[in-house]
């Protein structure tokens, strides 16, 4: 059981499924999902998305454009929704996160939609949950190591002053099968007032079909607690004291 | 040679048709100023492909089309504001980035301003774009309505509403004044169109019009409650 805190800076948590290519999917999958679903989804949206790839070709550099309609299905407060698109279901949710005990059966919930819809899933391509943290400190300029266990480190032969920065680092999850990919950055300039940063982390199967669709939910489970011992590992008391922890016992 | 990054970040791959392809930001000089892997000098191995494999955030998306917006020259002096409005209605995102492009083209020599535009009274918002100018002829107010009336058509087909309008301030050095929300209220912008010079009445009609026009799409059922 994760830490729990007054003002946690969760501002987006992310859970994706992407079938394999060979799997059945017609124009008819989102409205079959939408029917199952519509009780916690009423709001049925359309959206566009649009991929850009880039490869390098003999004459350089080429980017190619692929454009996907989507279907989004928003909760009464717009502050959850279920994205459909070709062979992908996604649940995202927004600020304030209803702890995990809210999220996860509406994880559930849309994912049986799913495999009852589409019954003959032939695999899961990928599946990943991120949580996108933002960290808003309290003044400037601030020392990464005073508040992370995950931070640019710089050594003293090279400039302090740093305009941005990224920091990640992918770590290895069951033998190789899943990865959970961290990221720290800055969400704006370094010299702002109160700078703040978005800890991103994304647990997802790094081997297309190697997941069962049977084993699905429970991987997901098992990615949360990966996700908050990540999330806990990369920061320290500072910032919990920020955050304001909820003990056991009520105190915070 | 180098490798494109695997951290390369989310502003630039993610789904978003309107956003400009790397090398079309290199040419028009918009060089995102956080990621340095698109300089000119970069070098991808032959057949490398870089493709989204990540898991999609709409946070992330919403943050890189601000991004992309402040590249532009926009000042978005109330980022929060924009940001929670764009995660309300992600329609619009596929091309809002795109409008701004071309309304920055059309107007090389305005001050931008993204807003949300809030109206206590009917407890309604939407996006605005004031367009601001050293000096406003008539053809401002033309042009405004031309460049509107170009992406009024795939506007009409969103929840997501966003206005172009000018609130005929002059162009300001100081962004955080120029963008203070007493000159953004409703009540100020219209003050402001009702004594801008070079106005006539159908001017002036039009662009309390052009309001209304939004406020009432917010009161229906499509609009932002």
């Amino acid at each position: 059981m994760g830490k729990k805190y007054k003002n946690p800076p969760i501002i987006e948590a992310v859970c994706e499924f992407r079938l394999t290519p060979d799997s059945p999917w017609d124009l008819t999958v989102p409205g079959l999902i939408y029917e199952k679903i519509k009780k916690e989804f009423p709001h049925r949206e359309q959206r566009l998305i649009q991929e850009i790839e880039l490869t390098q070709g003999p004459q350089g550099l080429q980017q190619q454009i692929r454009t996907q309609e989507g279907v989004l299905f928003f909760t009464e407060d717009r502050k959850m929704f279920v994205h459909i698109g070709p062979h992908l279901l996604a649940i995202n949710c927004l600020k304030p996160y209803p702890s995990w005990t809210g999220f996860q059966p509406k994880i559930e919930k849309a994912f049986q939609a799913l495999i009852e819809t589409v019954e003959e899933i032939k695999g899961l391509h990928r599946v990943g949950l991120r949580y996108i943290n933002k960290i808003e400190m309290l003044s400037s300029p601030i020392k990464l190591e005073d508040y992370f266990e995950f931070y640019l480190y710089l050594g003293t032969r090279l400039p302090q002053n740093v305009a941005n920065f990224i920091v990640g680092c992918d770590f290895l999850y069951a033998n190789g099968r899943d990865q959970c990919r961290v990221q720290l950055k800055p969400t704006a300039s370094l010299s702002s007032e109160r700078p703040s940063f978005f800890l991103d982390i994304d647990y997802f199967t790094a081997k297309p079909n190697e997941l069962k669709v049977t084993e699905a939910i429970n991987w997901v489970k098992e990615a949360h607690n990966v996700v908050e011992e990540i999330f806990e590992g990369c920061i320290n008391d500072r910032l919990r004291a920020l955050f304001q922890e909820v003990r056991e016992d009520g105190a915070s | 040679m180098a490798q494109v990054s695997p951290w390369v970040d989310s502003a630039t791959f993610m789904g978003l048709p309107s956003l400009p392809l790397p090398t079309e930001l290199l040419n028009e000089g918009y060089l995102p100023s956080w990621t340095p892997w698109f300089s000119k000098s970069l070098e991808i191995e032959p057949g490398l492909r870089e493709k989204k494999e990540e898991t999609g955030s709409l946070v992330l998306q919403v943050w890189a089309v601000l991004k992309q917006l402040q590249t532009l020259g926009f000042i978005i002096s109330r980022p929060d504001e924009v940001n929670e409005y764009l995660l309300q209605f992600p329609d619009l995102l596929d091309i809002i980035a795109e409008i701004a492009r071309k309304v920055r083209r059309q107007f090389p020599e305005a001050q931008l301003l993204l807003n949300v535009y809030r109206d206590p009274e009917v407890e309604d918002q939407f996006l605005v774009v004031y367009a601001r100018f050293n000096n406003y002829g008539d053809f401002v107010l033309k042009k405004i309505k031309e460049v509107r009336r170009g992406f009024h058509e795939i506007l009409s087909r969103r929840k997501g509403r966003l206005l172009l309008t000018t609130d005929f301030h002059l162009i300001e050095n100081n962004e955080k004044e120029s963008s203070s929300p007493r000159k953004g209220s409703p009540r100020a912008l219209l003050l402001a169109i009702k004594e801008a010079p070079h106005l006539n009445a159908e001017d002036v009609a039009e662009l309390e019009q052009a309001i209304e026009s939004e406020k009432l799409k917010g009161s229906g059922e499509s609009g932002p409650k």
